[in-house]
């Protein structure tokens, strides 16, 4: 029966419509249905938006094909061209189930397809039985407790030419899964099964530990499987073609029970039957050197979740993390081996000493009770190692004669505040770095004041010559040779202070001409020289008080004259 | 009178406290601490401590602070923090007898105990010094020798030889280059060599920053350790026998 959902997308130039359609509303159990979209007369392949489905498992696609058709009719060429999207879905449990509508967008325009129910029935049995080819899965034990192994078998049986087998595994959600056997090429066997001869293989082997309690299900697993074609093709030269079909096991279900309780309360997650011992590398052991510890946990079931019981070393032993390797058995059956937990100790202090035994607990499935086992217990006997720097791990003298004592009391002295983090320099450093370079700087600071002093000490008195002449003038006698001799006086004191020089007596001559050549004017150079002349007669002539003083201010104002313009 | 003006001045300037000068002490930090010591005398060590950590928050601090502070965490059974706070006391004094016989007492409460064989005597005599004082006190003690030393060398120049200046004169030079040695060293230990307490009970101490890492061993609470190197919120640290490993920096308390 063909179902057809007809959606027309209006269009200028084509008038393309869709189709969504599946082979078949009723299937049974572990058949698959081909979901087909399919367009006519577009212009491009149609877009489709799967949604989410709920009720199926897409085995495969969308695989895509087009095709286009050209007539002439009545001299007129048409052109049409469709294009099919096909998906292969495989129902996940038996009832009515429904493919959701399917949002599709066809040259620009979206439309929307109605859902199609699809009736899911139960794998008859007489139909199984009649089967040419299927898949079988089967368990060991369909009541297993939580964490104990259950075997999963898949056997494909088939009474015709199998030309390729490709299975798609479920997801195993709500176990621990080991791979116990995968064959890389199927190996078929005779058997016997509901009264018929078939060709067996085994086509995968797992062990699987639930890991949790109650109603937990094992998703079908689907496969592609290649059939050669019943009908003999007689043109065909390489024999007949073969047909791709699509199959699946049933979905188990089993019913996990929970571990019973333990009467101390300590539980654990191993399940099966497994063996402890311990092992160590050496038994002359010595203070600080690493010694090797060994416990082998021996069984079968998860060797993953196969642990000890937890383990305190004495406090003077330095536990290294334990190093952690596997060895598997390697069986079809079941999963088991041996999971050895090494541990690297440095005892850090001498004498003899007893590690406590390792211990395990686990779940026996086959006598319905949990087990403790435990490994021997390990005597050490640590001799003294002379190389040890770490030997006085007792309290020394000094502190031995502290034990028993209390801690010194408050300390209520006034604070001595600072910064938190404040640096090196403070005011104090800062001070102490100023004094020391002053006084690194103060010899050379003097010597240079000095050599500058030395130095300037001719233009110190050139410029104090006028002022210490005119003092020679003003402090003299009322007597005119004096009067008169200080000024001679002056006159030499103001021109060494002048010129430098250190001569003690200059003649009127001397004095004028040093005048002249400082460019003393001719005018005040002839009233000196008057003056001098004057001063060397006046001890034969008598002089009035009158032309003394005169004399004593023109002599003050031709010193002014000349200090002002000496050169 | 002009010379005794400038010994007031030096004189005032060289043994003064410069917090005298210092105005920006909060007012409350004095009544935090004394509230801290009259909680400790009534025994309220819980309130004692939060006294004393306040200090601490307003980022002020004394060796008597952390004296004190060592002693209300040694009342609270906090061995890490006692531990903690009596060596911040000693890095800041490291005369402070009452501090440094009270470290003595709580490391005997230290779990791990590492001894290790005693150091060469010139070693320890020569450690003995340098430890004496903090680098800051270095610091001040060769720029003293040093202005001493230039006074001397004044005295000379501007008033001629004298066979005990001269004396004093080499002596000193020979002392400043000493105690310069020390501040130097004294330096860059503090500033290169950082130092903590373990804090936590028992810190597992990694060969790797990474917490996927190895184990290489444990520690426990108030082990002091040396921290050679910083990788993001991971420290390295050396104990003292020499065992390196990386541990979360909140699994430690640094001192300074």
């Amino acid at each position: 029966m063909r179902l057809f959902f007809l959606i027309l997308v209006s269009n200028l130039m084509f008038a393309g419509y869709v189709t969504v359609d599946i082979d078949s509303r009723q299937i049974s159990e572990g058949e698959s249905i081909t979901l087909t979209v399919q367009s006519q007369d577009s212009k491009e392949a149609p877009i489709v938006s799967l949604p989410t489905f709920k009720d199926f498992t897409i085995i495969s696609g969308p695989s895509q094909s087009s095709n286009s058709n050209y007539s002439i009719i009545n001299g007129k060429m048409t052109s049409s061209s469709s294009y099919s999207l096909v998906w292969v879905l495989m129902p996940r449990k038996i009832g009515r189930l429904f493919i959701p509508s399917l949002e599709i967008k066809l040259d620009g325009e979206i439309t929307k397809s109605k859902a199609i129910t699809v009736s899911v029935l139960e794998r008859s049995k007489k139909s199984k039985k009649t089967a040419q080819y299927f898949v079988e899965a089967t368990v060991d034990n369909l009541e297993p407790y939580r964490g104990e192994q259950v075997v999963l078998t898949y056997t494909l049986y088939t009474r015709v030419d199998v030309t390729g087998f490709d299975e798609k595994m479920p997801r195993y959600k709500g176990f621990w899964v080991e791979e116990l056997f995968s064959p890389t090429k199927l190996q078929l066997t005779k058997v016997q099964k509901n009264g018929l001869q078939y060709h067996a293989a085994t086509i995968k082997k797992s062990a699987l530990f639930p890991t949790k309690s109650g109603k937990v299900s094992i998703e079908p697993m689907v496969a592609t499987i290649g059939v050669r074609d019943a009908k003999r093709n007689s043109f065909s030269v390489f024999g007949s073609p073969s047909k791709q079909h699509v199959i699946s096991t049933e979905t188990i279900i089993l019913n996990v029970k929970p571990l019973p309780k333990t009467k101390n309360g300590i539980t654990s997650a191993m399940v099966g039957k497994w063996n402890i011992k311990s092992s160590i590398d050496r038994m002359n052991v010595m203070q600080d050197e690493a010694l090797t510890i060994r416990v082998h946990l021996t069984g079968s079931g998860n060797l993953k979740s196969a642990d000890i019981l937890p383990y305190k070393f004495p406090d003077n032993f330095e536990v290294f993390e334990p190093k952690i390797t596997f060895e598997n058995s390697k069986s079809q059956s079941e999963i088991g081996g041996q999971k050895i937990i090494e541990y690297v100790v440095i005892p850090r202090s001498i004498g003899k000493i007893t590690l406590p035994p390792f211990e395990i607990k686990y779940f026996d499935n086959r006598t319905k009770e949990w087990k403790t086992k435990q490994s021997k217990a390990i005597k050490l006997s640590i001799a003294k190692n002379k190389k040890s720097s770490s030997e006085a791990v007792g309290l020394s003298k000094e502190e031995v004669q502290l034990v028993g004592k209390d801690i010194r009391f408050m300390d209520d002295s006034p604070p001595n505040w600072q910064k938190t983090n404040s640096g090196l320099v403070d005011k104090n450093t800062l001070f102490l770095v100023a004094l020391a370079l002053i006084l690194f700087l103060l010899p050379s600071a003097v010597s240079i004041r000095q050599s500058h002093l030395k130095n300037t000490i001719r233009d110190r008195q050139s410029r104090q010559a006028l002022k210490k002449s005119m003092a020679v003038i003003i402090n003299s006698s009322d007597s005119p040779l004096a009067i008169y001799g200080s000024i001679h006086q002056a006159m030499i004191l103001y021109i060494n202070s002048k010129t430098g020089r250190k001569s003690a007596e200059y003649s009127v001559g001397d004095i004028i001409s040093i005048f002249e050549k400082h460019q003393l004017s001719p005018t005040l150079t002839d009233s000196l020289r008057n003056i001098m002349e004057r001063g060397e007669a006046v001890r034969y002539s008598p002089i009035s008080v009158a032309d003394i003083q005169n004399d004593l201010e023109a002599v003050q104002r031709i010193l002014k004259e000349a200090d002002n313009g000496w050169v | 009178m002009a010379g005794c003006k400038w010994i007031f001045i030096f004189y005032s300037l060289i043994f003064s406290n410069p917090l005298e000068y210092d105005d920006s002490r909060p007012e409350n930090l004095d009544a935090y601490y004394q509230s801290g010591l009259d909680f400790y005398q009534s025994r309220a060590y819980q309130n004692a401590k939060t006294s004393f950590e306040k200090v601490l928050e307003n980022n002020w601090e004394s060796p008597e602070l952390y004296y004190n502070l060592g002693n209300t965490y040694y009342r609270l059974n906090d061995i890490s923090g006692a531990v903690w706070a009596y060596e911040m006391c000693l890095h800041h004094d490291p005369t402070h007898e009452d501090s440094e016989f009270n470290l003595k007492l709580v490391n005997i409460n230290v779990k791990d105990r590492i001894a290790i064989p005693e150091a060469p005597i010139y070693l320890k005599f020569y450690t003995g010094i340098k430890e004496r004082f903090t680098p800051n006190e270095w610091v001040k003690i060769t720029l003293g020798l040093l202005v001493l030393f230039l006074l001397i060398l004044l005295v000379r120049i501007f008033w001629g030889y004298l066979p005990v200046l001269n004396f004093s004169e080499n002596f000193l030079l020979i002392l400043v280059f000493i105690t310069l040695f020390f501040t130097v060293n004294s330096i860059w230990s503090d500033s290169n060599i950082s130092q903590g307490i373990i804090h936590l009970e028992t810190v597992s101490v990694l060969s790797e920053p990474n917490v996927q890492s190895t184990m290489l061993f444990k520690v426990h609470e108030g082990l002091k350790v040396s921290v050679t190197q910083r990788s993001r919120e991971w420290l390295e640290i050396e104990l003292i026998d020499g065992k390196i490993g990386w541990i979360f920096e909140n699994q430690i308390k640094l001192i300074n």
